[in-house]
C-alpha cells in the first residue's frame, strides 16, 4: 500500500478534530448511560383529531371539561392543557410555587411548544403525542405561556397566562372553589 | 287512539309508540335508559362531535352539490338562506361561498344538539335532526360553490370604532389575550383550514348576534371555547364594530 502524503499541518487538524469528536461522543454516552438523560420520558401515541371527544385520548382526558388544574387526594397537582391554533386552553390558570407539578399537554392541530419564563418549563407539543413534563416553580408571579415552535400565521399571538402563587394562597383558593377546577370553571359556568 | 295521534301530528318524534311498547316492553326500557344518557350528554359532552381526520375531510368534499340544490328546495333552506346562499333577512346568515367543512360541522352540531341553546337555533335543530351525514355534505358543497356574499353596509358605528375593529382584526389585543381575527378567518375574511368560517360580507346583524351568543355562552359549539374566550374579552361596542367591518369586507377576486 502506497504511502499517502499528508501535510503535517493537515495531520494536526485531523487529530484535533478526532479528539473533539471523541470528547463529544464520550459526553453523550456518559450522560445517556451514567446519568440517565433520555429523550422524553413517556411516549403516548394519540389521535389529535379526536382529542376533544369522550372516546379520544385516555377516555376523554383532554375533553373541555377536564382541562385545567387537578389536585388529587395526596395533594399531587396535575395540569391538563391543550395547545390549539391560537392559544393555550385553559387560557389562564393558577398553580402553587415550590410544589411538584405534572403537566400533561396535547396539541389539537399542529406542532406547538410551551415555555414559561423564569422556570425550566419548556417542551414541544407534538401532534399525535402527549407531552408530559414534571416541574416545580421557584418564583411567584404572573407569567405568559409562550409558544416556541412556529405553528402558523398567529404563532406570535398564542396567548396563555399562568399565576404562580404562594402555597397557602393556592390552598385557600382551592377550598373556596370547593375542590372544583378554578380555571375551567369559567367555561362551565357560561353554559348553564 | 294511535290513529288520531297519527293524523294530528306527522312528526315521528311526537308519536308515542304505544303499540310497540305493548307488544315489546324492551322499547320502554330502552327509552328509560336513553333519557338520562341523553341528558348527561347535553351537559358534559364535548363542544362538538366532529373529528377532522382525513376521512372526514374527504367525506365532506365528496358531497354532491346537485343533490344539495334539490335538498335546499325540499327542506325549505332557501326560504331563509336564499336560492344561492344569500340570505333574505338580516337575521339569517349568508351561506354562499362558506367553507364547506364549517357548514357541515354546524349541521352536525345542530343535529347533535350541540348548538341548540340560542333562540335562532331552534328551527335549525329541528331541520338538521332529519338530515343524514350525506345530506349535510351535499348541502355544504352546494353552498360552498358560490362566491362569497356581497354583504351590505349597515351603519352601527362611527369611523373611529371601525379603526378599532381593523386593529383587532390585524393585531388582536395582547393585554386581553385576544389573537387577531385574521389568523383563523383569513386575511380577506375568506376562512381557513380546516373548519374556520369565512366572514367577508356576512350579515352584520347575524354576526353581532352570534358573537353575543358566544359571549354569553349560549352558543358553545366552538371546540375548547376558542370563540367564547375571545368574545368574552371583547366589549359589545367592539363586537358591533367588527360586525360592520366584516359586513363591508370583500374577498379578492
Amino acid at each position: 500500500m502506497a504511502e499517502i502524503h499528508i501535510d503535517p499541518l493537515e495531520k494536526k487538524w485531523i487529530y484535533f478534530i478526532a479528539f473533539f469528536l471523541l470528547i463529544s461522543w464520550g459526553t453523550i454516552l456518559y450522560y445517556t448511560f451514567g446519568k440517565g438523560v433520555r429523550p422524553p420520558s413517556n411516549v403516548e401515541v394519540i389521535d389529535s383529531a379526536r382529542l376533544h371527544l369522550p372516546d379520544g385520548v385516555g377516555g376523554g382526558e383532554f375533553m373541555e371539561k377536564n382541562l385545567g388544574v387537578h389536585v388529587d387526594n395526596n395533594d399531587h397537582i396535575k395540569v391538563i392543557m391543550v395547545a390549539a391554533r391560537y392559544g393555550f386552553y385553559p387560557q389562564h390558570f393558577t398553580v402553587p410555587v415550590d410544589t411538584p407539578i405534572t403537566f400533561r399537554l396535547a396539541s389539537f392541530d399542529v406542532l406547538h411548544g410551551v415555555h414559561i419564563p423564569e422556570s425550566n418549563m419548556n417542551t414541544m407539543i407534538v401532534p399525535g403525542y402527549v407531552s408530559e413534563v414534571h416541574t416545580q416553580f421557584t418564583k411567584t408571579g404572573q407569567f405568559p405561556l409562550i409558544c416556541n415552535e412556529y405553528c402558523g400565521r398567529s404563532h406570535a399571538y398564542m396567548y396563555g397566562m399562568i399565576d404562580i402563587v404562594p402555597k397557602a394562597q393556592f390552598k385557600a383558593e382551592q377550598s373556596a372553589h370547593a375542590g372544583s377546577m378554578a380555571s375551567n370553571k369559567d367555561t362551565q359556568e357560561q353554559r348553564t | 287512539m294511535t290513529n288520531q295521534t297519527d293524523s294530528m301530528n306527522a312528526h315521528s318524534l311526537m308519536r308515542f309508540p304505544a303499540k310497540q311498547v305493548a307488544r315489546n316492553p324492551w322499547w320502554l326500557l330502552m327509552l328509560l335508559l336513553w333519557l338520562p344518557v341523553s341528558m348527561l350528554h347535553a351537559d358534559d359532552g364535548p363542544s362538538s362531535n366532529i373529528a377532522w381526520d382525513a376521512a372526514q375531510v374527504k367525506f365532506v368534499k365528496s358531497g354532491d352539490p346537485a343533490r344539495g340544490q334539490k335538498l335546499n328546495q325540499e327542506l325549505t333552506c332557501a326560504m331563509c338562506h336564499g336560492e344561492k346562499g344569500v340570505s333574505e333577512g338580516r337575521n339569517w346568515p349568508d351561506l354562499a361561498g362558506q367553507n364547506p367543512n364549517y357548514l357541515f360541522k354546524q349541521l352536525l352540531d345542530y343535529h347533535d344538539h350541540k348548538r341548540a341553546d340560542t333562540e335562532a337555533a331552534k328551527v335549525m335543530v329541528e331541520l338538521a335532526g332529519r338530515l343524514t351525514q350525506q345530506d349535510m355534505a351535499d348541502l355544504a358543497m352546494y353552498y360552498a360553490q358560490f362566491p362569497l356574499p356581497p354583504g351590505e353596509d349597515p351603519r352601527f358605528v362611527d369611523e373611529a370604532a371601525e379603526q378599532t375593529a381593523e386593529k383587532l382584526v390585524q393585531f388582536g389585543d395582547g393585554q386581553r389575550m385576544i389573537p387577531p381575527c385574521f389568523a383563523c378567518h383569513g386575511t380577506h375574511g375568506e376562512g381557513n383550514t380546516v373548519d374556520m368560517p369565512a366572514l367577508a360580507g356576512q350579515q352584520a346583524v347575524y354576526f353581532r348576534n352570534t358573537m353575543r351568543d358566544f359571549k354569553s355562552g349560549r352558543r358553545h359549539n366552538d371546540i375548547y371555547g376558542r370563540m367564547r374566550y375571545m368574545s368574552k374579552a371583547l366589549t359589545l361596542e367592539e363586537i358591533d364594530a367588527l360586525a360592520q367591518y366584516y359586513a363591508k369586507m370583500r374577498p379578492p377576486e
